[in-house]
């Protein structure tokens, strides 16, 4: 008899699959009706994608658009993090940052491209630079929340069993910090794919953003399609490797709380 | 040995505390009995360190203090064994030999073997209790303040876990402090009772004793809780109202039930 823990996964895929099916057939469905120069069909999209990668053009462009993307989100979020975490433990440093924090976040990305190609010229950097600055806010504010949410039962005994600050930021801060984090950096990861292939296509930059303006001036809707599915499929890969571990520790943590022992 | 001064307390203008004078020393166990809501576990607070001292004194000369709180106060992310090395990992212990020091004690409380790798929210709220208490006594403590830490336990548990407790301070010569609303916890744990009066709070008697003894005669600690309650001054401390100052009889606010005239109902 099967586990009620894989009967329920089976379930969760079966119903994940035919989510995508629909997409599919709602996809060729408006690829039949409005015809190959507004949608092009399935089989035009994944030749194109297939050419892509054979081409060796696929490949580079990933690996640049990832390179924006993660690093620019990784200095934008090791950023925002230290400032949220110091800023939620020290009143001075929140109260200055917030609100820069809070500015940042309410700016648009596209005047940050702007602002990224004049500083920086056309090129990689403009890309990075703007994942950085989007990503930053959003794990600076998740960051100083979960500080200021900490229980202040366990802080107190932390502070009577003498814990040294280390053991209270390793022990306390940061585990209690995962519930703002994870959907701040689910968050922030995909932010920073959208914005990097946006300022690449207006940088010029290498990378997914860039196969899309070629694809642009070839009027080539095929390529176009072939090169929005294969961002979404590198986000989503990169979610998986590096975010749904953190959510597997989180659930783990959480316990199989549903069973709790007798006293 | 600790010694309390003079000690007032008030929060928003309201006091607390009243002028406590306290001493516990070594190998002593004192409790702390008082009514609801007296401030007893403000007195506590002051006595650990963790509330500022806002007139009078406080001298602690034990050099390893441990709390237990009304609480557990568990790391809801740490396993049963982790948070029991919490204060061992403060001393900067290795964690092999924190996690085995602590395992020791949680199973001399009566966790399993399974128990130990368990996370709070798997854990029954006894247990958790068990975890708080062991990571109190896994420091090896010279003074240990507990704050009604056996009021969630069922009665078997709450007499095995006195006993180690009197077990602990007569055994390790260490001191405790104890705060507690129950009676015959206090004959069969204290030796010396102190009663505070409602808020604020006053010692209303010091009174040493002997601590009642698992073994002792049937009725022993109900005797000796019925002897304490002979005395006038305690009986004023303990069988007053907490309400005092504004009885719920006469608030309809609080309660409409019992502030409505009897012709209405």
């Amino acid at each position: 008899m099967a586990r009620p823990g894989f009967r329920a996964a089976a379930a969760r895929a079966a119903w994940t699959g035919t989510g995508l099916g629909l997409l599919a057939l709602a996809w060729q469905w408006g690829a039949s009706v409005f015809g190959p120069f507004v949608l092009p069909s399935l089989r035009d999209t994944g030749q194109a994608m297939v050419q892509l990668v054979v081409s060796g053009v696929a490949g580079p462009a990933l690996l640049a658009t990832l390179v924006h993307a993660l690093g620019g989100c990784l200095a934008g979020g090791v950023v925002g993090l230290v400032l949220g975490i110091v800023g939620g433990l020290v009143l001075p440093v929140g109260a200055m940052s917030r609100p820069v924090f809070t500015a940042l976040l309410g700016t648009p990305p596209i005047a940050w491209v702007v602002l990224a190609l004049l500083w920086f010229g056309p090129g990689g950097a403009a890309a990075g630079f703007t994942v950085a600055v989007t990503a930053a806010p959003i794990l600076f504010l998740a960051a100083l929340e979960g500080v200021a949410s900490r229980d202040p039962a366990l802080t107190e005994m932390a502070l009577l069993y003498r814990a040294p600050p280390l053991q209270r930021l390793t022990d306390l801060v940061l585990p209690g910090l995962a519930d703002f984090l994870l959907p701040a950096l689910a968050t922030a990861l995909a932010f920073s794919f959208k914005v990097a292939v946006m300022a690449e296509v207006l940088s010029g930059a290498d990378g997914v953003g860039g196969g899309l303006a070629t694809a642009r001036s070839h009027f080539d809707l095929a390529a176009t399609m072939a090169w929005i599915v294969l961002a979404v499929v590198v986000l989503l890969v990169a979610d998986a490797l590096l975010l749904a571990p953190l959510r597997g520790w989180r659930a783990s943590r959480e316990g199989a709380a549903v069973a709790p022992a007798e006293a | 040995m600790l010694a309390l001064e003079r000690l007032h307390l008030a929060f928003d203008g309201v006091p607390v505390l009243a002028g406590i004078d306290l001493t516990v020393k070594s190998g002593e166990l004192v409790v702390l009995l008082g009514p609801s809501g007296c401030g007893k576990t403000s007195l506590l607070r002051l006595a650990a360190g963790v509330e500022a001292v806002q007139a009078g004194r406080v001298a602690n000369r034990f050099a390893r203090t441990a709390m237990v709180f009304q609480d557990p106060r568990l790391m809801p992310w740490a396993d049963a064994s982790d948070n029991a090395a919490f204060g061992l990992k403060a001393l900067g212990a290795a964690r092999a030999e924190r996690r085995a020091a602590a395992q020791a004690i949680l199973r001399r409380l009566g966790l399993g073997s399974a128990d130990l790798g368990k996370r709070p929210a798997q854990l029954s709220g006894g247990m958790q209790q068990r975890v708080a208490i062991a990571r109190a006594f896994a420091l090896r403590p010279d003074l240990v303040l507990m704050d009604e830490p056996f009021s969630a336990l069922d009665v078997g548990l709450r007499g095995d876990l006195q006993a180690l407790l009197r077990a602990e301070v007569e055994g390790a010569g260490a001191a405790a402090l104890f705060v507690t609303h129950d009676i015959t916890e206090a004959v069969r744990l204290a030796d010396r009772i102190v009663v505070l009066s409602p808020r604020p709070a006053r010692v209303v008697a010091d009174l040493p004793q002997k601590p009642i003894r698992p073994e002792a005669a049937p009725g022993a600690v109900f005797e000796a809780a019925a002897a304490l309650l002979k005395r006038p001054e305690v009986a004023a401390a303990l069988a007053a109202p907490v309400t005092a100052g504004a009885p719920l009889r006469n608030d309809p606010a609080v309660l409409p039930s019992l502030g409505r005239p009897a012709a209405t109902r």
